[in-house]
């Protein structure tokens, strides 16, 4: 049987789960986007 | 016309627009001199951009719905059940799909996969399943979209169906893979912003600690046949329903031709597997589990019962409009607004894939060039769109279980044979047709004649193909090359 305990430790591990794929994918998006720019911006100088 | 039917109208029409001019302008910036560019975005995806693409992809309305469901029923199990097992398929999707990268790199279509492997008849019933379970999922989402908009902006079922379908297609018509994926990142910012929104209003509100009071004062009720079971993680009910999960997830992922759109315009392989692992696996698993608790468990702790009635999946709503006002209620909409149409674009780039890379080629001119295709699946997915409105109005009213049901057990029948076909070199097109049609016969034949055998027919149409083929490949003496394979050209 869950406990209380480990019923709220599951939820709020959960939660920071989730926040932390959305961090870790908004930031490879917008790591590979600046790079992107940064090599267009060298092609055209 | 009322307020919140002006307010339901802007979000249609607003996100409408704002959806199809992303559409136009990735169309304008990557003009589509290849098929592989119309239809798989050049297989150029970075990882960020297809995890977000699938990650939106996978997100339907069951995923919040049918998981609370799932949680009101069967109590702490049910959420976690529904999770793991509608995921389950994925861990052999991906090694498939590597696979399929790797045999026949030049292959864009599950159907060619199995034109080429078997017989270009068997093609013909892939390509069929294929449509039909696109079409299915796609018709899902928008009645699911329609009924809410229904019970929160007072708008007729018929009008946001048609209106969402042809967002969809509009956009999906114009720009190919790249529609879908460009409005998948939007999407996917918009859906997390307005989850996470939605879980701090729900917390700010209702108190862990109450919900599973209530949770175990359910599951302890004197009228209980099973007390204690809802606290349970090892339910065996959760656990049956989980198994559901798995045979009816395992036909719309393994024949689901969007899926394999989406994954082989992964830029490589590396790529493809981390953007599945992160899409399906990290990004999307939080959703149904804190769904599970946050509307499940707590429309329990508002007693709202636990007969869940599947005509009324509405409950969300009368949930959400429990803890503050309408804006609340409106702010859900949205995300089911969103989540439809991200799910049912992944829908459409099977199918103009489909049809672009497949049908006009060898069923109307053999000769046509890239341009032709492409117009034709431009024209193909319009008339398809209707085609799905029409149907999916015409839904209107009936109970979508028992459409389910019957797709459960259609699309696992298939599933064998495409697996199977991948891996095992002693099996031959003959082989995987009886193992198709048996599975069918054992599915249907176990729910209608068997009391209360949708479980047993479903799982029966996962498994006896695979019986099939392993008693079948004892009588085959011939061994397939799968060199062959790598020699494709389209």
């Amino acid at each position: 049987m869950v406990s209380l305990h480990f019923y709220r430790l599951f939820f709020y591990f959960t939660v920071i789960w989730f926040v932390a794929g959305i961090i870790f994918v908004c930031c490879s998006m917008i790591r590979y986007f600046v790079n992107k720019r940064l090599v267009e911006g060298g092609h055209k100088r | 016309m009322t307020s919140a039917s002006l307010i339901g109208y802007g979000i249609l029409f607003g996100f409408g627009i704002v959806f199809i001019t992303i559409a136009r302008a990735a169309n304008q910036r990557y003009s589509h001199h290849t098929l592989e560019d119309f239809v798989l975005a050049g297989r150029s995806l970075p990882f960020g951009y297809l995890s977000a693409a699938l990650f939106v992809s996978w997100t339907w309305t069951t995923s919040i719905i049918g998981s609370a469901e799932a949680a009101m029923q069967y109590g702490i199990s049910g959420g976690i059940n529904y999770t793991l097992w509608a995921n389950l398929p994925f861990l052999l999707f991906i090694p498939f799909v590597v696979r399929l990268r790797m045999i026949m790199p030049e292959a864009m279509t599950v159907t060619e996969f199995i034109g080429e492997r078997y017989n270009p008849w068997l093609k013909d019933v892939y390509f069929v399943f294929a449509s039909v379970v696109a079409m299915f999922v796609l018709i899902e989402q928008a009645v699911g979209v329609g009924m809410v908009f229904e019970g929160v902006f007072q708008i007729p079922f018929k009008v946001t169906v048609f209106i969402m379908i042809m967002i969809v297609t509009a956009y999906i018509s114009m720009a190919g893979i790249r529609g879908a994926v460009y409005n998948g990142i939007l999407q996917f910012v918009l859906i997390n912003i307005l989850f996470l929104l939605i879980i701090a209003v729900v917390l700010d509100k209702l108190d862990l600690n109450q919900i599973y009071e209530v949770l175990k004062q359910k599951a302890y009720a004197p009228d209980r046949a099973d007390p204690g079971e809802m606290l349970r993680i090892n339910s065996v009910q959760g656990f049956k329903y989980g198994i559901i999960a798995l045979v009816v997830a395992t036909g719309q992922i393994f024949l689901d031709q969007g899926w394999y759109s989406m994954s082989l315009s992964g830029s490589n392989t590396k790529t493809m597997v981390w953007g599945l692992v992160f899409g399906i696996f990290i990004l999307w698993m939080p959703i149904p589990l804190i769904s599970a608790v946050i509307f499940g468990h707590g429309s329990l702790s508002l007693s709202m019962g636990t007969e869940v009635d599947a005509a009324a999946s509405d409950w969300p709503l009368y949930f959400m409009n429990h803890f503050s006002n309408a804006n609340y209620e409106m702010v859900f909409a949205m995300l089911i607004f969103i989540i439809g149409t991200g799910a049912s674009a992944k829908c459409l780039v099977g199918l103009q894939a489909l049809f672009t890379v497949d049908y006009y080629k060898s069923k109307i001119k053999r000769d046509a060039n890239t341009r032709e295709k492409i117009r034709f699946g431009r024209i193909i997915i319009i008339c398809l769109g209707f085609l799905c409105a029409a149907i999916a109005i015409a839904l209107e009213g009936i109970p979508l279980l028992q459409i389910d049901t019957f797709c459960g057990i259609f699309f696992a029948a298939p599933c064998g044979a495409l697996i199977g076909g991948m891996y095992y070199d002693k099996m031959n097109g003959r082989v995987a047709l009886i193992s198709i049609i048996l599975g069918l016969a054992a599915g249907f034949g176990t729910w209608l004649f068997r009391e209360d055998g949708w479980f047993v027919g479903s799982i029966l149409s996962l498994i006896v193909p695979v019986i099939v083929i392993l008693a079948g490949s004892l009588f085959e003496k011939d061994r397939y090359n799968f060199y062959r394979l790598r020699q494709y050209r389209g």
